[in-house]
């Protein structure tokens, strides 16, 4: 069971996937916004953390480089519209564990989050 | 008489005749001038592309140049003499005789462009039509009719691409805004699905629901690809190759319907930078258009060519079905334009087949019917053909500094293609004259 973080700018969207967690027994916070999901990664800490790779302020991306400062150890899946071999390889690049396709499919995610649960304690 | 009389009568007929001599000299002369002048008018009128005739106030044929007698494949003695009614069909005759008579009533000049058929050609032309006034009455009516056939299709060619720029993003700024409401749906009908005993109706309602909602994610994919949001990978690839792989594919269930499929490509064509998955679902796309246009029974041509510039690759399909209709032929990569029933297609195969191409810096046209000729000669036709369609896809080789050419007009527009060559050919050989 793991800390999940969950950043999206459409609330339902987030609500929906802390749900879906919170079912596997994950402790799951949601976000809208990049700042108070950043200073919640700094004091509670985080083992995953979900981000749609368009947000309001940020790129997904750069939350991806300052959640990566705050601890490398902190896995990151990141959420994209553009199914692409493309945005498979620079997320890779940029450091996340995984990314996911939208609309999200429930199975997917929860292999996922488990995949990088088991890759930070690994 | 008295001889100084005689000799004065004598001097007045010396000078007389003189003066006579010097006038027809000047007229011979002005004659001459004239002459000279007639002939570069003359000259200057056939050497014009452009359609010129010159009709009396009965609109009886006075004069027409070169061009007026190729384009209709006249001689002049069919023309001169003659009205329209003579040498045009009785229903065009008709019509452009009430245009004629309006312009000498009226003294009003006519502008319009109109298509003016010649056997199964269609030209445009930008058509004028002046009235010529003589002391205040209008003796006669002169037409100049210039050829903008050319202009015409990339006009055509040009409002296609902004209308599908426009429509791509349109498609692909509703895909991505429902992208999410439809992830929603999808996750809380998948945790319902765990809730509920699978025996129960509702567990096989929300089963439906996910199914549906799994049917939108695909059409919304398939609208994002066709609105190039989406970037693939790119690598040198074989179009060859990659369309033998689809013939592969679907040959077998195309033979159970008797469709053949005949494949001539050319060998050793340079190497494009593509997607492979992406092209080969445009190949998918084609060849399957291909096949519901045919239904049962036909052929499918499948050739692929290296433009003479060497800088584009074309591929063409062509098929012996039932043609698209001129209406509908703007419209085929519209998304959701289809005509099969509804159910049977998204509508949005030839779309997304649009936008890869559009993503690969090529172009993609069709033309329907099939242009006579194309690719086997008009008697070779297998029996029964349709009218068909013929798909042109244009691809830019790898790896070199692109410079245009239109050579798929070679292929789309034979005709037109040809009078092109052979008008350049003549230009060619008056330089070769002159130098």
């Amino acid at each position: 069971m793991g800390r999940i973080m969950v950043l999206d700018d459409v609330p339902d969207a987030g609500i929906m996937i802390k749900r879906i967690l919170e079912r596997r027994g994950h402790q799951v916070a949601v976000f809208t916004d990049e700042e108070e999901a950043l200073q919640h990664a700094r004091s509670q800490g985080v083992d995953v953390a979900i981000l749609d790779i368009r947000l309001k302020k940020m790129s997904g991306v750069d939350v991806l480089e300052e959640l990566k400062k705050i601890s490398p150890q902190i896995q990151v899946i990141m959420l994209t519209g553009y199914p692409t071999l493309e945005t498979a390889r620079q997320s890779k690049e940029w450091g996340a564990y995984d990314y996911c396709i939208k609309p999200i499919d429930k199975d997917e995610l929860e292999e996922k989050v488990a995949g990088a649960l088991a890759a930070k304690t690994g | 008489m008295a001889g100084d009389e005689i000799q004065a009568l004598a001097d007045t007929f010396d000078y007389m005749a003189v003066s006579l001599q010097e006038h027809i000299e000047g007229l011979q002369t002005a004659q001459k001038i004239l002459t000279r002048q007639q002939q570069l008018l003359r000259t200057m009128l056939d050497m014009t592309p452009d359609l010129v005739s010159l009709q009396d106030a009965h609109l009886v044929y006075q004069a027409v140049n070169q061009s007026f007698l190729e384009y209709f494949g006249f001689r002049p003695e069919q023309v001169i003499g003659r009205t329209d009614v003579d040498i045009f069909p009785p229903g065009v005759a008709a019509a452009i005789r009430q245009e004629d008579l309006a312009i000498l009533r009226t003294g009003q000049p006519l502008r319009k462009e109109v298509v003016i058929p010649r056997q199964n050609q269609k030209h445009w032309f930008h058509m004028v039509k002046v009235p010529i006034i003589d002391e205040e009455r209008t003796v006669g009516l002169l037409l100049t009719a210039r050829d903008i056939t050319e202009l015409k299709l990339y006009q055509e060619k040009l409002i296609q691409a902004v209308k599908m720029e426009e429509l791509g993003k349109l498609a692909g700024g509703v895909a991505h805004e429902i992208n999410t409401p439809l992830g929603i749906i999808l996750g809380y009908a998948q945790m319902l699905l765990e809730d509920l005993p699978q025996d129960e109706e509702s567990y096989e309602f929300i089963q439906i629901i996910e199914k549906q909602v799994k049917i939108c994610r695909r059409i919304v994919a398939d609208l994002l690809s066709f609105s190039r949001i989406s970037e693939g990978s790119k690598e040198l690839l074989d179009v060859n190759a990659s369309l033998r792989e689809v013939v592969q594919l679907i040959d077998h269930i195309f033979q159970q319907h008797w469709v053949h499929i005949d494949l001539a490509l050319t060998p050793e064509l340079p190497a494009v930078e593509g997607d492979r998955e992406k092209l080969r679902q445009v190949w998918l796309n084609l060849l399957n258009n291909a096949f519901e246009a045919i239904g049962q029974g036909g052929t499918i041509w499948v050739r692929t060519d290296l433009c003479p510039s060497g800088q584009h690759i074309l591929v063409s399909v062509a098929d012996t079905g039932s043609g698209i209709s001129p209406e509908h032929l703007p419209r085929v990569f519209d998304p959701f334009f289809s005509t099969k029933a509804p159910g049977v297609g998204t509508g949005l195969g030839l779309a997304v087949s649009y936008g890869i191409i559009q993503e690969h810096q090529g172009n993609i046209f069709v033309v329907s019917p099939r242009p006579a000729g194309y690719p086997v000669a008009p008697g070779s036709e297998p029996k029964g053909a349709g009218p068909g369609a013929l798909f042109v896809v244009k691809l830019p080789r790898a790896g070199q500094v692109l410079m245009a050419d239109d050579c798929e007009n070679s292929l789309l527009h034979p005709e037109a293609a040809k009078l092109l060559s052979e008008a350049q050919g003549g230009r060619h050989g008056a330089h070769h004259g002159l130098g």
